[in-house]
C-alpha cells in the first residue's frame, strides 16, 4: 500500500459517508445511515492499516498522516455521536469536515518522508498521537455543534444540544489530558524532561486551559450559551495554532522539537 | 450560606489583576525570580509550611468569604484567565534562556523569560491555593461524584507543586565524550561549566541509517521535481528499478562503503572499507519520451568526499539525499565518585540510570556521521520526578474516570428529537 492508492480509497469512503449522511438527513434511518458510515470507516481504515504494514511503522509522522487519522476519527466520532443522539445533521457536518481534510491531503500531501527520527521510535508514539487525534476529532465535533448552535439553530430550546456540546468537550478534554500526560512521560524518556515549555507544549497548555475555562464557566452559567459557545470557538482556533499554526508563528519557528513533518 | 454570592466575577478579576500588577511591580523592583535559594531542603520546608498554614487557615475560616471564594468556580475562572494570558504571551513572544541578559523593555518586563517572572509564580501559587481549597472542601463533603473531581484537581496540584519545587533542584548538563576518553565536565542550562559526580567513557559509537532517497532537482532553484508533487525513490535493499518523473531508473551497482577516484575526465567509485568511506550508486536513467539515456555514479558525499550528482539535461540533475539516522547507540563505561563502574548501552529513548542521574543519548558529530568519534549525552538529575509522576497518575485516573461518568441523554429527549 502507498499514497498513490489514497484517492481511490478516499473517494470510496467519501461516497459511503455522503450516502450515510444523506440517509440520516432525509430518511432518518439510524441503522442504515450507520451501516454506510461504518463501511466508509472500514474502507478508510483499511488504507491506514495497509500504509502502516508497508511502512512497518504507524503512519503518524507527517502533517498529511495526522490529517489521515483526523479524517478517520472525525467520521468515527460523528457516527458514535449520531448513534447516541440521533441528530440528523450531525453526520453531514462530520462528513464535510472529513472530506475537507481528505481534499487537503490529495492536493497537498506532505507525505513523502517515510523515515522516522530516533526520538519518535518509542512505544509512546502511537498512543500519544492516536489519543491526540481522537481528542481533536471530538473537539472538532463540538465545534461543529457550536457553529450549528450559533448560526443555524433558531429554536429557543438549546439545553439538549448544549448537553451534547458539554459531553463532547468533556470526552475531548479527557483525551486531551491523556495525550498531554502520555506526551510528558514520553518526553521524559526521550529528552530528559517531562515539560520543557517547547512552543508546541506551550500551545497545548493554552488549548487545554481554554477548554478548562469553558467547562468551569458552564458550571456557573449553564444558561448563558452564547459566551460559552464563543469560548469553544476560540478554543478550537487555539487548538489549530497548536496543531499546525505554530509552524507559521515567528515565536516558534525553528525552535520546536516537535517539527517533523 | 451568606457567603455564597458575595465574590463573583468582578471581585475575582480584580484580584487576578492585583496578582498581575504585584508581579510586574516585583519584577521591576527586585528583578526576576532566582530559584537557587529555594533548593533542597528549603523547597520542601517552604512547601510543607505553605500547605500546613493554608490548611489551618482554610479549616479555621472555612465559612469566611475568602475561603469559600478560593474554592469557587469564579476564582478558578479568573485564575485560568491569568494563566492563559501568561501562556499566550509565552506562545507569541519568543522565549530566551535565563542566561541571556538583554536590556530591552520586553526582557525587563520579563516577557521573554516568563518562567522567571513573579507574575507567573504568583499565578501558579494562586492556582495551588485554589486547587488545595477546592480539594479540602470536596473531601469534607465526599460523595461518589466527587471522586473524579478529587483525582483531577489533586493530580494537577501535585504536578504543579512538583514542578515548582523541583525547578530549583532540577539539573541538566550536556556532555561530549570522545572515543576512549572519560569525561566528567559538561555545560549546564545556564551555559556554565559543571563538574559532574559521574564520568562517561565512550567505548564505541554505532549508527544505522535509513536507505537514501533518489530525486530529481532543478539545478538553479534546488527544488525537488515535479514542483507540485515532489517525488522520491527510496533505495532500499530490494530496489532494482523505479520511476522518477519521466525517467526509468535502474540500479546497476550499489556500494555501501565506497571511496571516489577522480581521474582526468571522470569520477569513479570503488569499494573501500577505510576511514571516511561513503555510500555510492551506479545508475542508468532512460527517458522514454525524449529517448535520452544517462549513466553515472551518485553519492551523497561526506566530510571526506564531495557529493556526486548525475546531469540529466540542461536544467535537471539526479541526486541522492543525505542519509537520515535510524538508530544510534553509545557503548559507554560510567564511573561514579563512589567507585562504581558500570558498562552501559545508551540509545535515544533508552536512557541509562546511575546514582540519581539519567543519561540520555543526545547527538554525535553529524558531519562525520558513522565515523563520528564523539557522542553527546544529556545528564538529568530531577529528584522531584516521583512527585510529578504521582500527580500524572492521579490526573490520568481522573481523566479515565471522566470518560466513564459522561452524562447520558434521557431516552425521552432522544425520541422527542427523533420525532421533531
Amino acid at each position: 500500500m502507498n499514497w498513490s492508492y489514497f484517492t481511490t480509497f478516499a473517494v470510496i469512503s467519501s461516497i459511503l459517508w455522503i450516502t450515510g449522511a444523506l440517509i440520516a438527513w432525509k430518511k432518518r434511518n439510524v441503522q442504515i445511515a450507520g451501516i454506510f458510515t461504518g463501511l466508509g470507516l472500514l474502507v478508510f481504515f483499511t488504507f491506514i492499516i495497509g500504509l502502516w504494514i508497508s511502512y512497518k511503522q504507524p503512519p503518524m509522522r507527517t502533517m498529511g498522516e495526522t490529517r489521515l487519522w483526523y479524517s478517520f476519527f472525525l467520521s468515527l466520532v460523528g457516527l458514535l455521536t449520531y448513534i447516541r443522539w440521533h441528530y440528523k445533521w450531525l453526520l453531514g457536518f462530520s462528513t464535510t469536515m472529513s472530506i475537507v481534510f481528505i481534499t487537503i491531503n490529495i492536493l497537498k500531501p506532505e507525505i513523502h518522508n517515510r523515515t522516522l527520527m530516533p526520538a519518535l521510535q518509542s512505544p509512546w508514539f502511537a498512543p500519544h498521537v492516536t489519543v491526540y487525534m481522537f481528542a481533536y476529532a471530538l473537539l472538532g465535533a463540538a465545534t461543529l455543534v457550536t457553529i450549528y448552535l450559533l448560526w443555524f439553530n433558531h429554536s429557543k430550546d438549546k439545553d439538549k444540544k448544549m448537553l451534547m456540546c458539554d459531553n463532547l468537550v468533556q470526552f475531548g478534554v479527557s483525551f486531551l489530558t491523556l495525550g498531554l500526560l502520555s506526551g510528558a512521560v514520553w518526553a521524559k524518556g526521550a529528552w530528559g524532561h517531562y515539560w520543557s515549555w517547547d512552543p508546541k507544549e506551550t500551545w497545548a497548555a493554552i488549548t487545554w486551559f481554554t477548554y478548562l475555562f469553558y467547562i468551569h464557566y458552564r458550571l456557573i452559567h449553564p444558561k448563558e450559551y452564547r459566551f460559552a459557545l464563543y469560548i469553544l470557538l476560540l478554543a478550537f482556533i487555539l487548538l489549530q495554532v497548536c496543531w499546525w499554526g505554530i509552524n507559521f508563528l515567528p515565536s516558534a519557528r525553528g525552535i520546536s522539537v516537535h517539527s517533523y513533518g | 450560606m451568606m457567603w455564597r454570592n458575595k465574590w463573583k466575577f468582578r471581585e475575582s478579576y480584580v484580584i487576578c489583576l492585583g496578582f498581575i500588577l504585584t508581579g510586574i511591580l516585583l519584577q521591576l523592583t527586585i528583578g526576576p525570580i532566582n530559584n537557587k535559594g529555594m533548593a533542597w531542603p528549603f523547597n520542601l520546608i517552604a512547601c510543607l509550611l505553605f500547605f500546613f498554614l493554608a490548611g489551618i487557615i482554610i479549616k479555621i475560616y472555612k465559612h469566611s468569604t475568602i475561603v469559600h471564594w478560593l474554592g469557587s468556580y469564579y476564582a478558578a475562572l479568573a485564575n485560568i484567565s491569568g494563566i492563559l494570558l501568561i501562556t499566550l504571551i509565552m506562545g507569541l513572544i519568543r522565549q530566551t534562556p535565563t542566561f541571556v541578559h538583554l536590556s530591552d523593555l520586553p526582557t525587563h518586563l520579563g516577557l521573554t523569560q516568563i518562567l522567571s517572572t513573579w507574575t507567573f509564580f504568583l499565578q501558579m501559587l494562586w492556582l495551588c491555593l485554589i486547587l488545595y481549597t477546592a480539594t479540602l472542601q470536596r473531601i469534607n463533603n465526599l460523595t461518589k461524584r466527587n471522586i473524579p473531581f478529587l483525582f483531577n484537581h489533586l493530580g494537577i496540584l501535585i504536578i504543579v507543586v512538583g514542578m515548582l519545587c523541583g525547578s530549583a533542584d532540577f539539573q541538566q548538563v550536556e556532555i561530549t565524550s570522545k572515543l576512549g576518553k572519560a569525561e566528567c565536565i559538561g555545560i549546564d542550562r545556564n551555559d556554565h561549566l559543571q563538574k559532574l559526580p559521574i564520568a562517561i567513557k565512550l567505548n564505541k559509537f554505532s549508527i544505522k541509517f535509513y536507505p537514501p532517497k533518489l530525486m530529481i532537482v532543478d539545478r538553479l532553484s534546488g527544488q525537488v521535481q515535479p514542483k507540485e508533487k515532489p517525488q522520491q525513490l527510496l533505495i532500499d535493499s530490494s530496489f532494482t528499478q523505479g520511476k522518477l518523473c519521466n525517467w526509468d531508473i535502474t540500479l546497476k551497482k550499489y556500494l555501501p562503503e565506497a571511496a571516489n577516484i577522480t581521474t582526468r575526465d571522470s569520477v569513479k567509485f570503488v569499494q573501500s572499507h577505510s576511514y571516511g568511506s561513503t555510500i555510492a550508486f551506479y545508475i542508468e536513467a532512460i527517458n522514454k519520451k525524449t529517448n535520452q539515456q544517462r549513466t553515472g555514479w551518485l553519492s551523497c558525499g561526506n566530510f571526506l568526499f564531495p557529493s556526486q550528482t548525475l546531469q540529466l539535461n540542461s536544467t535537471e540533475d539526479i541526486v541522492i539525499s543525505q542519509q537520515e539516522p535510524r538508530i544510534y547507540t553509545s557503548d559507554v563505561t560510567l564511573y561514579t565518585e563512589t567507585g562504581l563502574i558500570k558498562n552501559e548501552k545508551i540509545e535515544v529513548n533508552k536512557p541509562s540510570h546511575v546514582n540519581g542521574w539519567d543519561i540520555y543519548q543526545l547527538g554525535f558529530d553529524e558531519q562525520r556521521g558513522k565515523w563520528s568519534d564523539i557522542s553527546i549525552f544529556r545528564l538529568v538529575h530531577d529528584p522531584w520526578l516521583p512527585v510529578v509522576y504521582t500527580g500524572i497518575i492521579f490526573l490520568a485516573i481522573g481523566a479515565f474516570w471522566g470518560l466513564i461518568i459522561i452524562r447520558r441523554p434521557s431516552k425521552a429527549i432522544t425520541f422527542k428529537e427523533e420525532k421533531s
